[in-house]
């Protein structure tokens, strides 16, 4: 230790320059300006009584936690809310990452045409607009439509029957594609000696998935889920396109009742607020996820 | 149980590519059977297919007397060490050595009892709580050789196994695998590019290269009757000295003229049928061409050559010289005080001569045997029946043993 005494500042500590915070500034000042501004400001007007149009689009108050509580006594944002995380949980966690998984996993095993043939088609659907997507599914339930046909129902218009499911199956239909793509590049990345040696070792297939892919693909599930949640959390387009939230409020998502609250019936204050809750959700799967991450390898 | 292993006509084409090509290879039951050869020569190519992990595009593999082609890795009762491990890295060494028993159903207490006794022979009893990425490389090396011991297996594969692993580790786990292929005797094929491994560990060496099988046979066969130009450069390093010759003979009386000399062949080799006078190439193993204070009196030749680089290697050094116009290594003994540029004499063994055509590079005599050799078989097309003293007799099945036809394979 004598010596590291005479030998003068270390040379491989990390240095800080107050002539570096000039060459930031530009960057911090447009950050400030479009990122963290807005984002405070919308903190700040969810917790008001701020209208889109009227006297309070001008003298607006800040009032405390009266949106809370008026979320609190709101039927419809209790049950918007819960089809919200119904939609997130179906159709995005368990749909899309399953059926990705169960795709990715198919395709891998399938011979060259199949695999070109099917792969393609999956992410075609992927491509389509999402109001073409909304179109083909809003046809293909309504009664005459071809699933009523497929199940012997003719008059049946499902879109109305269950509106839900249909809008979570379309809009899984429409979304696999991204999560057996990666997936796909998760398999791709094994190490093929580690598969092979559990297979000369005597693992069925289903033993190998289980103890061995499973297990390794374990930061790619948690990368998946975490982005497919926060895609579909978000989900306006689609389900709007094809039932505006309706029949009744069967598919307001929250997305939809921000939207109706917000430019609809002009509450942006109250709207706000619920766009933060819908923060608080994504935030809270968010965790979730990347909690589960840490216990691995 | 040992089983014997059999590769019957066994092609493998990938695309445009052979890989293997016509191998036919027979491995005894319970015999060390070590496949060397450069990079690309199928020899893990080779290993995978009796693995299971390729199927061959023509040809049989027989597994004891079970053809196996078609059937799954799973169900071959095989176990394979590879180069990378392939350890499991989300479980600890404990799950990593039970895998293969619990998939195969095996009860928790048999595990525990297998898992432990493994540990033992391997000294990983300290280690069963830690995963793979808090293993040394040694360590993880002794790992993958449990996951395949412990299954009590019919066949051991092994691909390159101390690749990974730094020079005095090799030489310590070299010496390891060969107790526990004296302890255990399963049939075991063991895949290197190094031919020191070879040696020092094969019951019996197969030479492959560009996916044919060149010679098969024991370490001393090898090295002092090799197949042909491939086998005689590839074993033995310093490699073999090359270099041109001319055979002519009179009277009965063959004489070999090469590096501006002529010698009669010694007497107790024997030419083969193909041989003929004219261009052939003459091979000299670097130890057998000496430094002439330190030779024998049985190396009657003396040749004289301009040392170019000398490299001491503590025990012994290396010479390369010129001589004749051919560049040519020697063995000297150490502190020879020998300069480079300085001019010296090489001394040689004319029985110790290797001949091979000059065409097909296939072996063209038959030397006596090296005084010592503790095993010698014949080369070629001589594939005689006395087998006496053969060591894949000592595992019992001396009839079993089919030694490809050499010089066909070559060609």
């Amino acid at each position: 230790m004598a010596v590291v005494g005479t030998l003068g500042p270390r040379l491989d500590r990390e240095r800080f320059q107050w002539s570096s915070l000039l060459m930031l500034a530009p960057g911090l000042v447009l950050l400030v300006v479009l990122f963290l501004g807005p984002v405070l400001y919308a903190f700040y007007i969810g917790f008001t009584n701020l209208a889109l149009v009227g006297s309070r689009s001008r003298d607006y108050s800040f009032t405390g936690l009266e949106n809370v509580a008026r979320m609190l006594g709101d039927y419809v944002f209790i049950k918007s809310s819960w089809l919200t995380i119904l939609f997130v949980v179906g159709s995005a966690i368990v749909g899309q990452s399953v059926l990705g998984m169960l795709l990715a996993i198919l395709l891998r095993n399938a011979v060259v045409p199949i695999r070109i043939v099917v792969g393609s088609i999956v992410i075609v659907a992927w491509v389509l607009p999402e109001i073409t997507v909304a179109l083909i599914w809003y046809a293909f339930s309504q009664a005459g439509g071809t699933l009523s046909i497929l199940l012997g129902h003719g008059g049946t218009n499902f879109l109305v029957l269950v509106p839900m499911l249909i809008v979570s199956v379309a809009n899984l239909w429409r979304n696999v594609a991204f999560s057996m793509l990666v997936f796909s590049a998760g398999l791709r990345n094994l190490p093929s000696e580690v598969l092979e040696a559990a297979e000369v070792e005597g693992a069925s297939a289903w033993r190998r998935y289980r103890s061995v892919i499973l297990p390794l693909l374990r930061p790619t599930i948690v990368t998946n889920l975490l982005l497919v949640t926060i895609l579909n959390l978000s989900e306006f387009t689609l389900i709007y396109a094809m039932t505006q939230g309706g029949p009744g409020i069967e598919t307001t998502t929250l997305p939809i009742y921000v939207y109706q609250e917000a430019f609809v019936f002009h509450q942006l204050g109250y709207g706000t607020a619920i766009s933060l809750v819908l923060v608080l959700i994504g935030a809270f799967f968010s965790l979730l996820f990347v909690r589960a991450s840490r216990r691995q390898v | 149980m040992l089983s014997e292993v059999r590769f019957d006509g066994v092609h493998k084409i990938f695309g445009a590519e052979t890989a293997v090509e016509d191998l036919n290879l027979t491995v005894n039951a319970g015999e060390f059977l070590v496949l060397v050869g450069p990079s690309g020569c199928g020899k893990t190519t080779t290993l995978r297919m009796l693995a299971g992990l390729e199927r061959p595009s023509y040809g049989r593999i027989l597994i004891g007397d079970k053809l196996v082609n078609n059937v799954s890795p799973r169900f071959r009762d095989v176990a394979m060490v590879f180069q990378s491990y392939a350890l499991y890295p989300h479980m600890n060494v404990y799950d990593n050595l039970a895998f293969g028993m619990r998939a195969r159903g095996a009860s928790k207490d048999l595990v525990a009892q297998r898992v432990k006794e493994t540990a033992d022979v391997l000294g990983l009893g300290k280690l069963l709580k830690r995963r793979p990425s808090e293993l040394s490389g040694g360590q993880r090396q002794r790992v993958a050789l449990g996951r395949a011991l412990i299954r009590q297996p019919q066949v051991f594969l092994m691909d390159e196994p101390l690749s990974n692993l730094d020079a005095g580790l090799r030489v310590q786990m070299r010496a390891e695998l060969s107790r526990l292929h004296q302890r255990f005797r399963v049939t075991t094929v063991y895949v290197t590019h190094d031919q020191v491994e070879a040696m020092t560990m094969g019951d019996r060496i197969a030479v492959m290269n560009n996916g044919r099988l060149q010679q098969v046979d024991a370490p001393e066969t090898l090295y002092d009757n090799p197949a042909n130009v491939f086998v005689a450069g590839f074993i033995g390093s310093p490699r073999m000295n090359f270099v041109p010759g001319r055979l002519a003979s009179s009277d009965g009386r063959t004489s070999v003229a090469f590096l501006g000399i002529t010698t009669p062949l010694g007497t107790g080799s024997r030419l083969t049928a193909g041989a003929s006078d004219g261009e052939v190439t003459v091979g000299i193993r670097p130890e057998d061409l000496m430094w002439r204070p330190a030779a024998g009196p049985d190396c009657t030749l003396t040749l004289s050559a301009d040392v170019d680089v000398v490299e001491p290697m503590g025990h012994e050094a290396y010479v390369t010289a010129l001589c004749a116009g051919e560049t040519v290594t020697s063995r000297f003994p150490p502190r020879s005080g020998v300069r480079p540029q300085e001019r010296v004499d090489l001394a040689l063994n004319p029985a110790r001569l290797h001949l091979f055509d000059a065409q097909s590079g296939i072996t063209i005599l038959q030397r006596p045997p090296a005084a010592g050799a503790e095993t010698l078989r014949s080369v070629g097309e001589a594939r005689t029946n006395d087998s006496a003293g053969g060591r894949s007799e000592r595992h019992g099945q001396p009839e079993a043993r089919r030694v490809p036809s050499r010089t066909e394979e070559i060609s």
